[in-house]
């Protein structure tokens, strides 16, 4: 569906990176779960993945501005952001889904969809025809004036991918978004993400590695606050070997990954039968 | 903005606020209430509406409680920070909307209530009962941003219930406690409490209603400031209107005994209506309903101190603001018997109870149809006077007194006495103790239960 | 024992105790600096009690009344040892003013106001949610406020004095029915998003 393209959009941009991230530090209450993560996004589809705890939450939220960095520099879209500072301007071309949606019951998927793009600063005229649009990509087309609370948990995560990306951001951040599609859903998905990857640098946390690899031009790899690997689906999948655990190429190569880097901070945690990957070796 | 603002006003707490105050004011006054009439009179209904914020501002605290909790309830607080739309931006149509709300349901109430005062009613004052109706709009205002506010700096389930039982505890017992605390009597006019227990002719003036309006509004403004701010740098300023109202506010306040010092009489309202024909029976404007059906027994009282030389001549309400005592005017000399309505009031079809009729003429033929409140004396009325009232009264009627347990022991047993010792003499010196006994009382000398019995002024 | 304290922990039991508690000491000391006499006004130990009653009342919030519901061991039992506990923690706030020189008191009549209320608070629960289980307590006690004990004394049951026949059948009707009704039926089905921040 076509639609009015302005001028902002069409101007060159003057930075070279989306996202980046320079010996970023960010706390998560008192823990700092972010910790010396040095990023650089563009435009493209980027998976993170990393295991629970490796702050990858936080640094979702860092990068969607609700919490300032306490270290190291964050630019987005060329703007350096610091606590205390503005961050209206980015805001606007930005889009969120976390992890734990919270949303109002009462309203209907099109008023919920219309309330976040007004939040987004939209302008007014456009607001109704980008509502229409987003809530056909996500195909709750039919449910549109279904109150939320009638919804089941992965039409409303849908909804969360719809209010995201309503306003076209130039960042999209999603935090687990396929949870609770159905698998006819995520291929649906992985074709939105595809098409919002050609012109915005989409950042999406999950754990399903196989998503990542169908849908992702890159992925990212964090463990402890700290960058691990980035690269490609392909070299991901061809980092890993038949000794690893997992059962898929993407997993191989993923447990490879994390054990070469935990390997690199202790001595053979995989010897110690350190399966599930805690960092600690289990009692004798 | 405007869809927004739509949106909220349906899908906020908005709406079942008004139901929630309409439905408990309804229903008290249907089950709890006294079949109040406010005797026709609307500032003492404008009063009562504002005494009855006791119970709306509870609704009002608690409805913005739960409203700026819904936020963290609903889990989008972390969604919206996200967004670049500064906070005041959005969470102002919702102040808005909950303001409308809480102003409306006041209003409403009102309105409903009017329905009983508007056809007996005879004066109005729109100024002052709009000055005294709009302080009240603002109190609500102001109590569901506080209430916000509350909810919004503690976001915790506890927090609406505890918010509202507190606005009850501040009100109910700070304007109690603050009234009681001597010359700070003009503290207690900063809470909007009006005692409803004023009387007719009482109005408050539009300067303080003024004064209390701005000071409120303050606080309000104070609270919605706070809470559509983002930092704390900016919610710790916002308290400046407040410190600012308050100190320009409460020097302006009337001092005086807790709130009936915001009262005065009302000129207009005081103003004289009489009834056709002599001898002559006039009320205050404001009760002007009742005329018809006090004419005749103040007339009745008036024939029956006609057996007295030099008898008074009129009946005359006398306004006042409360139920107390009220000197009589200065150039009173004796040919009018003041009436006061303020025990007896009017039904809801503005009848007054055939009791309170009777007890009118007693009430004229009291003390001779002096004024009590003529010679102030210390001490009161002792039992002595109190008798001798009782045996005038009966006497001017033409019957003996009847006990009244009212009165206290020692009183009955002089009146009995008393009573025996007046009859015993003949008729011509019954009527002249009795004529000097009103004497007596218009020029605040001599003792009058000495005088029936005895006859002489010693 | 264990069990009791997870179950206490998890309905936010402290919190509300010492909310509860705060306020009831709030009550009590502006009673004892502005109160007149050393027993307080019935008005007054109301409002203690309508207090600590829907202070109180906050536990009876779950986070997931669907997983409660799955539970294997029978709940009635103690939804209803929850709410008689409800009510003895009221009282017991209540009573210890009565150590003091200013006295919510007497005992009777502070045990029948929080046993009612609490009973009037389930029934909010059954009907409109355990986290507004607060609106019927709070709309009763509220007008009754201004009036004086005489009159109505089934509709202003709970400042009618201790001996007072009716206000006392009252109490104990309310009590029964709310947590009798409690017990047996519990709180309504919620939706999902109104689970989402029931925790705060």
């Amino acid at each position: 569906m076509a639609r009015i393209v302005s001028s902002d959009e069409t101007t060159p941009t003057r930075y070279a990176w989306s996202v980046q991230a320079e010996g970023l530090m960010v706390k998560a209450g008192r823990h700092l779960a972010v910790n010396g993560l040095d990023l650089r996004m563009g435009v493209g589809v980027q998976g993170l993945l990393g295991p629970n705890g490796a702050g990858k939450t936080t640094l979702m939220r860092a990068l969607a501005t609700i919490v300032p960095p306490s270290g190291g520099d964050l630019i987005l879209l060329g703007q350096r952001m610091r606590a205390g500072g503005d961050a209206r301007t980015v805001r606007r071309s930005l889009g969120y889904l976390p992890q734990s949606f919270g949303y109002y019951p009462r309203f209907t998927v099109r008023e919920f969809v219309e309330y976040m793009a007004w939040m987004k600063e939209m302008p007014a005229r456009e607001i109704p025809g980008a509502v229409q649009r987003a809530i056909e990509r996500i195909g709750l087309a039919d449910r549109a004036e279904a109150k939320l609370k009638t919804l089941s948990g992965g039409m409303l995560r849908r909804v969360g991918i719809a209010q995201a990306v309503v306003n076209d951001p130039q960042i999209l951040l999603l935090d687990e978004p396929t949870v609770g599609l159905d698998p006819e859903q995520r291929v649906g998905f992985r074709e939105l993400l595809r098409e919002m990857g050609t012109d915005a640098c989409v950042l999406v946390s999950t754990h399903l590695v196989e998503d990542v690899a169908a849908a992702c031009t890159d992925v990212v790899l964090i463990n402890e606050g700290q960058l691990v690997w980035q690269g490609s689906p392909q070299d991901l999948a061809g980092a890993g070997g038949g000794g690893d655990a997992g059962d898929s190429p993407a997993e191989r190569g993923y447990s490879a990954l994390l054990r070469d880097h935990r390997g690199r901070a202790a001595n053979d945690p995989q010897a110690s039968g350190d399966t599930w990957g805690t960092g600690r070796r289990p009692a004798r | 903005m405007n869809r927004s603002f739509r949106i909220e006003l349906r899908r906020s707490n908005a709406l079942p606020l008004v139901a929630a105050v309409l439905a408990v004011m309804v229903l008290s006054d249907f089950l709890l209430g006294e079949r109040n009439s406010w005797d026709g009179n609307w500032m003492k209904l404008a009063a009562g509406g504002r005494s009855s914020l006791l119970v709306m501002v509870v609704f009002a605290v608690g409805a913005g409680a739960m409203q700026a909790g819904l936020d963290y309830r609903r889990g989008v607080v972390e969604l919206f920070a996200s967004t670049p739309r500064p906070r005041r931006s959005r969470v102002l149509p919702v102040a808005l909307a909950l303001a409308i709300a809480s102003v409306l349901a006041y209003l409403l109430t009102f309105a409903i209530a009017s329905a009983w005062v508007a056809p007996y009613a005879t004066y109005a004052n729109p100024l002052a009962i709009a000055g005294v109706v709009g302080v009240g709009a603002v109190t609500m205002v102001t109590a569901v941003w506080l209430g916000l506010l509350a909810g919004h700096l503690l976001p915790s389930r506890l927090t609406p219930p505890i918010a509202s039982v507190l606005a009850l505890l501040l009100m109910a017992v700070a304007s109690e406690g603050l009234g009681s605390l001597g010359n700070g009597a003009a503290l207690s006019l900063l809470l909007p409490d009006l005692s409803p227990s004023v009387e007719g002719a009482a109005t408050v003036p539009g300067r303080v209603s003024a004064l209390q309006a701005v000071w409120l509004l303050a606080v309000g403004v104070s609270a919605l400031a706070a809470f559509v701010s983002a930092r704390r740098r900016f919610r710790v300023l916002a308290v400046l209107p407040a410190v600012l109202a308050l100190v320009l506010v409460a020097p302006q306040l009337p001092h005086g005994q807790g709130y009936i010092a915001a009262y005065t009489i009302d000129p207009r309202a005081a103003e004289l209506v009489c009834a056709a024909g002599t001898p002559r029976v006039c009320v205050t404007r404001v009760d002007a309903a009742r005329l018809t059906q006090v004419t005749a027994p103040a007339r009745a009282a008036l024939t029956a101190l006609a057996r007295l030389p030099h008898s008074p001549t009129a009946v005359i309400e006398q306004p006042r603001i409360e139920a107390s005592t009220v000197k009589p005017p200065p150039s009173d000399r004796g040919d009018t018997v003041w009436m006061d309505l303020t025990p007896y009031g009017v039904d809801r079809r503005g009848r007054m109870d055939p009791e309170d009729i009777k007890d009118l003429t007693v009430q004229l033929l009291a003390n001779v149809g002096v004024s009590a409140d003529r010679c102030l004396r210390t001490g009161g009325m002792s039992s002595a006077d109190f008798a001798a009232s009782e045996i005038s009264t009966a006497w001017l009627l033409g019957h003996p007194p009847t006990p009244d347990s009212r009165l206290p022991a020692g009183s009955q047993e002089q009146t009995r006495t008393g009573w025996t010792a007046l009859t015993s003499v003949p008729a011509a010196e019954q009527r002249k103790r009795v004529a000097t006994m009103r004497k007596a009382l218009l020029t605040c000398r001599g003792d009058v239960y000495t005088i029936l019995t005895k006859g002489k002024a010693r | 024992m264990r069990w009791t304290t997870l179950y206490l922990r998890s309905h936010r039991l402290p919190e509300a105790l010492l909310t509860a508690a705060l306020f009831t000491a709030v009550v009590w000391a502006l009673t004892a600096m502005f109160g007149h006499h050393p027993a307080a006004a019935p008005n007054l130990v109301m409002m203690a009690a309508s207090l600590a009653v829907v202070a109180l009342s906050t536990t009876l919030n779950s986070t997931d009344d669907a997983l409660d519901r799955t539970a294997a061991r029978p709940w009635p039992p103690r939804r209803a040892a929850h709410l008689l506990g409800l009510a003895a923690g009221a009282s017991i706030l209540l009573a210890l003013t009565l150590l003091t020189g200013t006295t919510f008191g007497p005992f009777g009549f502070a045990l029948r106001d929080a046993l009612g209320l609490t009973g009037l608070a389930a029934l909010g629960a059954i009907l409109v949610g355990p986290h507004r289980a607060w609106f019927p307590v709070v709309a009763w006690c509220t007008p009754v406020i201004f009036l004086a004990a005489g009159r109505q004394q089934v509709l202003t049951w709970m400042i009618q004095p201790a001996g007072n026949g009716p206000a006392a059948l009252t109490a104990i009707v309310l009590a029964a029915a709310g947590i009798l009704g409690y017990a047996v039926l519990g709180p309504p089905r919620r939706v999902q998003a109104d689970l989402a921040g029931a925790g705060s």
